[in-house]
């Protein structure tokens, strides 16, 4: 159990931080757009 | 609502990532699959090995369904590019090419997965068994949809267009494989071990359904992170 | 885009189809392009199968589940079966014809490409009769090369054919199914302007769904006592594979067609 669980969190963690880089170029480009 | 306090545009504080909560809720969800797969269910009746390489099932069906889901949105999203003048545009064609990504990579994890549990059933990794036979021509045809869009890499318009065309095309053999092939063959997949005739146990439902949701969880966050990042940069090419 | 100046109609669209077909086999005939690169492709690849079968054609095996405890001679003699079966050869006789496909077929809609002609046809004719009348000239192409091939190979390998009404349906059926997916992926990869391995990419997940019918039909063929029903849904599953495939063709092919 402990190897896919260890994997699927890495996978998580991963794609969270993708996540988040992409919200703050979003926001940016945002704020960008508003002004 | 802003975040920022009116503070300037580069700013480091991090933005906040739009349906957390049910982003968190599906690493929990699978966490609890994982854990479940290996803690919960019992052994199933009929599997050997005292039924643990059944647990493989609980990863293999759901990526094995997603991935037929998947090729059935791509398809559509395509029939919607070619015949539909409301979506003849190239986000519909993108999401389109990111339904077939993600079901080749589904498709993938399926084979490996599937490829675990025959080694660990019958001791032959691989056994050219129908539906096993079935999921690697599938993984082709994925890979060839990604090949004709990579061919086609600087022109946009035509390759929408081309992709499209193919994904549709190959609706028919997609088809023949996923209800024909397995039926006209007949194989070692097992196909009533899950359904006894008393139904699924109810420790299998326990486990087997949530793997449904957060498969599905997964791959609607994998779908809108690759969205949001094609439209970044296309924005951005479009802007320089 | 320009839009031809036809309005295509029923007949029109026929006879205009019929016309395309007929220049395709003029300049195929006068140049022999597809011609001389299947048949070379055809004769050496039969030539290959047969110096490299020659030994395994003579092999037997036995099974040994069908043997008695405490065996002779004689009862192994009695039992022995080859070791290349009927289904094997067909297999191969399909490979050799999907490659031939391939080599001859691969280029349908490169020469007006290269010719600068597609503009004029594109002016002149609907995409729905470009597309029926280039299928035809693939079908053609693909039967006349197995009209030529599959005596050879019978003659070569010692296919048994089995019933013969059946084998003919089996093997036009399989025509059918090369011809229609080599012109719909011939048209995509030369829109593509890819190269002859972006055809055979494209074209291979497809035609391998067929063969895998193919060969289960072949089974069948083979198989001895088999009820009609099944004969019907084996057959009818290859048939109708072909008929989809040019049905979702002909619905797409102006997507494929058009600038």
């Amino acid at each position: 159990m402990a190897v896919p669980m260890v994997t699927w969190i890495g996978l998580f963690v991963y794609a969270m931080q993708i996540d988040r880089r992409l919200s703050r170029i979003e926001r940016d480009e945002k704020d960008r757009d508003d002004l | 609502m802003d975040l920022t306090n009116g503070r300037n545009i580069a700013s480091s504080a991090p933005a906040r990532v739009p349906g957390a909560w049910w982003k968190y809720a599906c690493g929990a969800l699978m966490c609890y699959v994982i854990y479940g797969a290996f803690f919960i269910a019992d052994g199933a009746a009929g599997f050997g090995k005292g039924g643990d390489n059944a647990r493989a099932v609980f990863f293999h069906v759901p990526s094995a369904v997603l991935s037929s889901l998947c090729y059935f949105i791509g398809v559509v999203y395509a029939g919607m590019y070619l015949f539909s003048s409301r979506y003849n545009n190239l986000e519909t064609d993108a999401k389109s090419s990111i339904a077939m990504e993600l079901g080749l990579l589904f498709c993938t994890l399926a084979t490996i997965t599937g490829s675990i549990f025959a080694g660990i059933q019958w001791g032959v990794f691989w056994n050219w068994d129908p539906r096993e036979t079935s999921i690697v021509i599938m993984l082709l045809l994925y890979a060839s949809y990604v090949v004709l869009r990579l061919a086609l890499a600087g022109r946009p318009e035509v390759r929408a267009r081309l992709s499209a065309v193919y994904a549709l095309v190959a609706v028919v053999p997609a088809q023949f494989l996923i209800w024909a092939v397995p039926r006209l063959l007949a194989g070692m997949h097992p196909t009533d071990t899950l359904q006894t005739s008393s139904g699924l146990s109810l420790h299998y439902k326990l486990v087997l359904y949530p793997a449904f949701l957060a498969f599905l969880l997964v791959f609607v966050w994998l779908f809108q992170l690759r969205l949001r990042a094609i439209k970044l940069v296309s924005r951005r090419e479009a802007v320089s | 885009m320009i839009r031809g100046a036809v309005q295509p109609d029923a007949a029109g669209w026929a006879s205009q189809a019929r016309a395309l077909f007929l220049k395709d086999v003029r300049a195929e005939l006068r140049t022999r392009v597809a011609l001389s690169s299947v048949g070379l492709f055809t004769f050496a690849a039969l030539l290959l199968i047969a110096l490299a079968t020659r030994v395994l054609k003579e092999t037997l095996t036995v099974d040994l589940a069908r043997l008695p405890e405490a065996v002779t001679s004689e009862q192994i003699r009695a039992h022995m079966l080859p070791a290349w079966d009927d289904p094997g050869k067909m297999g191969l006789l399909w490979v050799l014809l999907i490659f031939s496909a391939f080599a001859g077929l691969a280029h349908s809609f490169v020469h007006e490409e290269e010719a600068g002609t597609t503009l004029a046809l594109r002016l002149s004719m609907a995409p729905g009769a470009v597309y029926a009348g280039k299928l035809c000239f693939n079908l053609a192409v693909v039967l006349c090369v197995a009209a030529i091939a599959t005596p050879a190979y019978v003659l070569i390998t010692g296919l048994h054919t089995g019933p013969i009404a059946e084998f003919l349906v089996l093997m036009i059926a399989g025509c059918l199914g090369l011809g229609a997916v080599a012109t719909i992926v011939a048209a995509l990869a030369a829109k593509a302007r890819g190269t002859g391995g972006l055809f055979g990419a494209l074209g291979l997940p497809l035609l391998i769904v067929f063969e895998l019918m193919l060969l289960n039909a072949a089974n069948t063929l083979y198989g001895g006592d088999v009820t009609p029903l099944q004969s019907i849904k084996d057959f009818g599953g290859l048939i109708s594979y072909s008929v989809l495939l040019i049905a979702v063709s002909a619905v797409t092919f102006h997507f494929v067609w058009e600038e």
